[in-house]
């Protein structure tokens, strides 16, 4: 019986090998597509980034902790962390008070309205960041347009730059537009007749959004938070053009070691200290709550 | 107050009235002095193609349109200026809109956390509105985990927990399929009953609306067509769109030439065929005329039957097609063609296509149409 059953597993082995080469060939021309885009992140990537972490690591005679050692001794750099993340705390906060309104409307105006708001976010955003500041230090100036505002209506002059309120505004209006748009996608996803439902069942207008509307935009929330405030965190022209002395930002502190101290080895353990840190805030913030929503929303 | 609270525990529909509902969207009506009046637990169904504006019209019921004339009574009460939060009526969505990030128990007791309800009794009217619905014990699921005839019996039990006035339906079954759909139109009746719940129910779906309803609205263009009993409407249409839209319809139109004394109306087809139809007021001798004659009505018989005071046409078999529980024949008569819809297997046995055959109907069941213009 034996030698009459031989020549069929050698077909299945046959059979499994043809499949397997097929499988190969499948796989290795997925690798194919993903390669440009692999490559580009390595070279661009990860690549500075380890460049990043060997040289924050590596002092006069190779491996060294003296960058890191530099940071903790000096208190100066944990105020510049501390006034980094008040920064960009603040700016989340109020990008989120004034873009959940924002977004609410354009979801729910006319075509009219919506387009006009679109046209000024879009413009803000479309705008070169540098044109934008200097905007803002025209406005605020102490003859700007506001000052002499303040002045008519009798609130006398006030100083307006270089200071923590002109660094706030400047970037709270520079990051809106990610807050609005974040959000915007999140509502506009938002089924209309859930909130008819809740009306017929018997919750008024405003008992409708706080059990519905908002515990449905909450994954726009959690998304557009995030967004702004890791981009807030890096922010370099506007405190740089905007604030005083106080609102010295952690891009600016690197940004000196790097253009005027030549300390290539400290900028990098404060930018791996930044990011460190940022990372730590995003865990806790996912701990608290939770990024599963984030990743589960219908956009 | 509503009627439900006032009567404590006992349930009972209300009566709806419609007077000279109006709703016009950038200048073109879309419902057109829709006046209609629904009685205290009566099922009633809005019936129309798509864009006949019975949508239109639950939707001022509810409130989330406002209406542009006329008014709307629930309980002998206007609430064209009622929110619809405070018009105490139940619904049931197309697309369910179960609430996705409440549990199934936290959806039916919804409407129940609104009129601030004790704890204890949410917690019971859920689980009796889960057992009403056969779901028991279903509480703690999410939506999405749910099937969508599920979803459907969830988002009936979230409408019918508060105990409202009326029941408002707008395609509750569109999504379903045939057999699952079916089920779930004797469930909703059973509940109705249960509950002597007064339903307006939103379909397209002509077979769900004769089985389910007491009453139908036939809808078209914003306006109403007919109202009526399901088989009153199926038997005397008045108009050809209710023919064929309920139900189907062969359509023969002739000239009336005699009014016999019980009001029968003798009709000549212009090829010279003769037939006579169900008496109807507005026919005088010389009028153009459209008859409306069901295919089941319709007899075959041999071509030498002697008719007997029955309608009998002679003409060839154009084509016989079986559809399991029925054959349908395609009856040629020179330019004019009727359908016949027949269970009689032992007629089709030896019939074959282009065989001389004769059809047979009575003259009461020949409905005479109002408007002989649409033909």
């Amino acid at each position: 019986m034996q030698p009459a059953l031989a020549p069929i597993p050698a077909a299945e082995e046959r059979l499994s090998a043809a499949l397997a080469a097929r499988r190969g060939t499948r796989s290795s021309r997925t690798i194919l597509l993903i390669l440009p885009a692999l490559l580009f992140l390595g070279l661009f990537f990860a690549y500075p980034m380890i460049d990043i972490v060997m040289r924050s690591l590596s002092g006069a005679g190779g491996f060294s902790l003296a960058h890191y050692g530099r940071l903790v001794a000096h208190p100066i750099y944990f105020r510049v962390f501390q006034i980094t993340f008040e920064i960009a705390l603040t700016v989340t906060i109020v990008t989120l008070l004034f873009g959940y309104p924002l977004a609410y409307v354009l979801v729910h105006c006319g075509r009219l309205a919506a387009g006009a708001i679109w046209a000024c976010i879009l413009l803000s955003l479309f705008t070169n960041i540098l044109v934008r500041t200097y905007a803002w230090m025209i406005l605020l100036a102490p003859d700007g347009v506001i000052n002499q505002l303040l002045g008519a209506v009798g609130l006398g002059h006030q100083k307006l730059l270089f200071n923590r309120f002109a660094v706030l505004v400047g970037m709270t209006y520079a990051l809106l537009p990610y807050m609005v748009l974040t959000l915007y996608s999140v509502m506009r996803g938002i089924d209309g007749t859930l909130l008819q439902a809740a009306r017929n069942l018997g919750a008024g207008g405003g008992r409708a959004f706080w059990h519905v509307f908002l515990p449905l935009s909450l994954p726009g929330v959690v998304g557009g938070s995030l967004l702004v405030f890791i981009l807030a965190v890096g922010y370099f022209i506007t405190p740089r053009l905007l604030g005083g002395a106080g609102d010295q930002m952690i891009a600016m502190v690197i940004e000196e070691q790097v253009e005027l101290g030549m300390d290539w080895g400290f900028a990098s353990a404060l930018a791996i200290l930044l990011l460190l840190l940022t990372l730590a805030g995003f865990l806790l913030y996912s701990r608290f709550v939770g990024l599963k929503s984030l990743f589960e929303s219908k956009l | 107050m509503s009627a439900a609270a006032r009567n404590g525990n006992s349930r009972h529909g209300v009566p709806v009235r419609l007077d000279r509902l109006q709703k016009a969207y950038e200048g073109t009506l879309v419902v057109e002095d829709l006046s209609l009046s629904v009685e205290a637990g009566a099922f009633l169904t809005l019936l129309g193609p798509s864009g006949s504006g019975k949508t239109t019209t639950l939707m001022m019921i509810a409130g989330f349109v406002p209406n542009s004339g006329g008014e709307i009574y629930i309980d002998e009460r206007p609430v064209g200026r009622v929110p619809p939060e405070r018009r105490e009526l139940g619904m049931v969505f197309q697309s369910y809109a179960l609430f996705p990030h409440m549990t199934v128990g936290e959806n039916i007791g919804f409407p129940l956390r609104m009129r601030r309800r004790p704890r204890a009794e949410i917690g019971r009217k859920v689980a009796a509105a889960l057992e009403m619905v056969k779901l028991p014990g279903y509480e703690e699921r999410m939506p999405r985990q749910l099937s969508g005839g599920q979803q459907q019996r969830v988002a009936l039990a979230r409408a019918i927990v508060f105990e409202p006035r009326v029941l408002l339906m707008d395609e509750p079954l569109g999504s379903l399929d045939k057999k699952l759909r079916e089920h779930m139109q004797a469930e909703i009746k059973r509940i109705q009953k249960e509950l002597d719940m007064t339903v307006i129910y939103v379909t397209h779906d002509q077979q769900e609306a004769l089985s389910m309803s007491d009453q139908i609205a036939v809808m078209h263009n914003g306006r109403i067509q007919q109202v009526g009993p399901p088989a009153e409407l199926y038997d005397e249409p008045v108009s050809t769109f209710v023919a064929d839209f309920v139900g189907e319809s062969n359509f023969v139109s002739g000239t009336a030439t005699a009014i016999e004394n019980d009001g029968t109306v003798e009709v000549r087809h212009q090829s010279g065929r003769i037939f006579r139809a169900h008496g109807h007021a507005a026919v005088t001798p010389g009028m153009p005329v459209v008859a409306s004659i069901r295919p089941e009505r319709l007899v075959l018989v041999s071509a030498a039957d002697p008719g007997n005071g029955f309608n009998l046409w002679t003409g060839r078999i154009g084509e016989i097609v079986f559809l399991g529980d029925a054959v349908r024949y395609r009856i040629l008569f020179g330019e004019v063609a009727l359908t016949v819809k027949t269970q009689d297997r032992e007629i089709g046995a030896q019939a074959r296509i282009g065989d001389e055959i004769g059809v047979r109907w009575r003259p009461a069941h020949t409905a005479l149409l109002d408007d002989p213009s649409a033909l």
